[in-house]
């Protein structure tokens, strides 16, 4: 087994992989920015280095630095988290040539699943299904030929796309030309290549997806599904598993194809099959995604899987410890990304000083943080601060635990997630599993929780510090002053006596 | 003694008399209020009601956060009400204003021009960052009399983006 890692990363997924490490007795390497010198993974790791300035291109996406450190602490891995270079083929491949294991699949799995044409090529010949589309290049006269055969709605996607650029839904032939044109207007400006294609648009759709784990030996199994349709622009905000929409033998078929477009990149590690899943059960391949994922933890609670220790053991070239039939979902999960985005001003990204902080805890809870009291949080980095996972026997009683930890959440000094979370979980629709991707457009983001009393209470609480500020002034000014870190709250009326004599 | 404290357009009556007795609105109210941790946590006991908060203290009042929502205080006390001649002492902000950028992006849009009559809350600039288009609001009403950015154009946190009148 590995004597020492390095975690390429930062944050809770830096500090959830040296858990893992730690609990298989490897020693620990982090690496930090000049702005994660105090920062979690640092402090709880073995060793940790330095690696450059604040801004990821100069320090957590340096490669070379990051294999430099390596070979300097005497580390015989790395694991690359998600985000930054996990994806990053040409970092694999250097990981390798430096005779250091890379705990995640090879280069050229990577590099098959990274590209969008590629993948979808391979993954057609194992036979697993797409979304009917048309090939990339063609002219405007012959995608209005496909989109009529494909029949409406259709999506205008663009070749070089990502993140939603140049992808456009059209439900009016008419309305095609003006679709094309935006299209590819947009993707000249984000891509430098206005090529746009066609795709099916699957309404009401669901964004499910299934996790697998495959060893170097040919042996590969799935951990059933997740469900991650609360999007918000594409990006995920809440995750559960399993799903209302899928059944056991929906899952053993959604399972048997995300297996089969693994195997057909000869995958190894631990890595993810996204699907859309339409309303009457039929699924398409979106995208694999060749890496830990950030919300693995509701798979690891319904299955008993330590997804992280696995991807160590079948980096040492261990054997996958269980097979297809050793796998059994328990219970359900759910998680909530804690983001430090204001939901109430369109989740403008916040930053600042971590002034209070208290983590829920509690049966079923599991909190994945990178925060601390005192941390500040800068915007060089993803805004995900914590992520909260509620776990219980039924998907009502996951609910209501994760209803109860996110009110004994306390996050002070900046806004977070919270709000948007609190009133998701009392909303009947999501209560109900009634909802698909675009459940947070269709319904302008639930509203937030009422607030009325609490701003009573807010009112009421600045005015009796005012008060009491007011009060400590006059006495500090006679010589009165109170114990040090007691509320003088108390004593106001023995200071108000005091007061009336001025 | 009196307090006037607003949040957002809504402002409380609040009263503290020298035996601590409390009301609200004229509502009498027993409240019991002590910090219980060192950065400003605060625990509340409103007709035994138990609420945890956290208190900040900000150049305008109080920022105030408990149910995980924040709500930012202003106070004013019965003097403060006397100075500013019975008017309301915690009226909106006028004059100049500079918007400033709340996080360094690019900017993708400006959606008004100079000379330009907004109302609050209309959406003012498109910032990307961190690959998300965010969109900047007014915070109060009035008229634009400076851009200072273009489309296409980095700006760092706290860059002054537009003036506001």
């Amino acid at each position: 087994m590995f004597k020492k890692v390095l975690v390429a990363n930062r944050g809770e997924i830096a500090v959830r992989i040296i858990r893992a490490c730690q609990e298989r007795g490897i020693r620990t390497v982090a690496v930090f920015s000049d702005a994660d010198r105090t920062a979690l993974h640092v402090r709880y790791a073995d060793e940790a280095y330095h690696i450059g300035p604040p801004a990821a291109r100069e320090s957590y996406l340096r490669g070379d630095k990051l294999i430099d450190v390596a070979r300097q602490a005497g580390a015989d891995a790395i694991h690359p988290g998600y985000g930054f270079l996990a994806e990053n083929a040409g970092f694999a491949a250097a990981v390798r040539d430096a005779d250091i294991a890379f705990i995640g699949p090879s280069p050229e799995a990577i590099e098959a699943m990274g590209d969008k044409i590629t993948a979808r090529e391979r993954v057609t010949q194992a036979g697993v299904p797409l979304v009917p589309g048309t090939p990339r290049h063609l002219r405007d006269a012959d995608l209005a030929a496909a989109a009529a055969q494909l029949g409406y709605p259709i999506l205008v996607k663009a070749s070089a796309g990502g993140g939603g650029k140049g992808m456009r839904t059209v439900a009016d032939p008419a309305d095609l030309e003006s679709g094309l044109a935006a299209a590819r207007r947009e993707a000249l400006a984000a891509f430098g290549d206005d090529s746009v294609y066609l795709e099916k648009a699957i309404e009401a759709a669901r964004h499910v997806e299934i996790q697998i784990l495959a060893d170097r030996h040919g042996h590969c199994i799935h951990l059933g599904e997740r469900e991650c349709s609360i999007q918000r622009r594409h990006q995920k905000l809440v995750e559960e598993c399993p799903s209302v929409a899928v059944d056991a033998a929906l899952r053993e078929q959604m399972g048997a194809v995300a297996v089969a477009a693994a195997q057909a990149v000869n995958y190894e590690s631990a890595g993810t099959i996204e699907f859309l899943l339409d309303k009457n059960g039929q699924f398409y391949f979106l995208e694999m995604n060749t890496r830990l994922q950030v919300e693995h933890p509701v798979t690891e609670l319904v299955t008993g899987v330590d997804i992280v220790k696995e991807m160590i053991r079948i980096a040492d070239g261990r054997q996958l410890r269980i097979r297809q039939e050793d796998v059994h979902m328990k219970g359900w999960a759910i998680e909530c990304r804690i983001t430090a985005e204001d939901p109430e001003n369109n989740f403008m990204p916040a930053s600042g000083k971590i002034v209070a902080l208290r983590e829920p805890t509690g049966p079923g809870i599991r909190v994945e943080s990178g925060i601390y009291e005192g941390f500040e949080v800068s915007l060089f980095y993803d805004p995900m601060i914590a992520k909260l996972i509620a776990y219980g026997e039924t998907r009502a009683e996951a609910i209501l635990r994760m209803r109860r930890a996110l009110k004994e959440y306390r996050i002070a000094g900046l806004k977070t997630s919270i709000p948007f979370h609190m009133a998701l979980m009392d909303s009947p629709r999501f209560q109900w599993g009634q909802f698909d991707t675009r459940f947070l457009e269709s319904h302008t983001a639930p509203p937030l929780a009422a607030a009325q009393e609490h701003e009573r209470l807010a009112a009421i609480v600045a005015a009796m510090l005012h008060h009491e500020r007011g009060l400590r002034n006059i006495a500090i000014s006679h010589g009165v002053e109170g114990e040090q870190g007691q509320s003088t709250w108390r004593r106001s009326a023995l200071l108000t006596g005091m007061r009336a004599l001025l | 003694m009196k307090y006037q404290t607003q949040i957002d357009h809504k402002t409380y009556q609040i009263e503290i008399e020298d035996t601590g007795a409390l009301s609200i609105d004229g509502q009498a109210i027993a409240a019991d209020l002590l910090q219980v941790g060192p950065l400003g946590l605060y625990s509340l006991l409103m007709d035994n009601a138990s609420v945890e908060l956290v208190v900040e203290e900000t150049q305008q009042g109080y920022r105030v956060t408990l149910g995980s929502r924040t709500f930012d205080v202003r106070v004013a006390d019965e003097r403060e009400l006397r100075l500013s001649g019975g008017r309301a002492a915690l009226a909106a902000p006028t004059g100049v204003m500079t918007i400033k950028a709340p996080i360094p992006g690019l900017v993708v849009r400006v959606l008004v021009r100079a000379g330009e009559e907004i109302v609050e809350k209309q959406p003012l600039v498109i910032l990307e960052a961190m690959k998300m288009e965010n969109e900047l609001r007014a915070p109060r009403s009035g008229v634009i009399t400076a851009v200072n950015i273009k489309p296409g154009e980095s700006v760092e946190q706290g860059a002054a983006l537009l003036v506001l009148e």
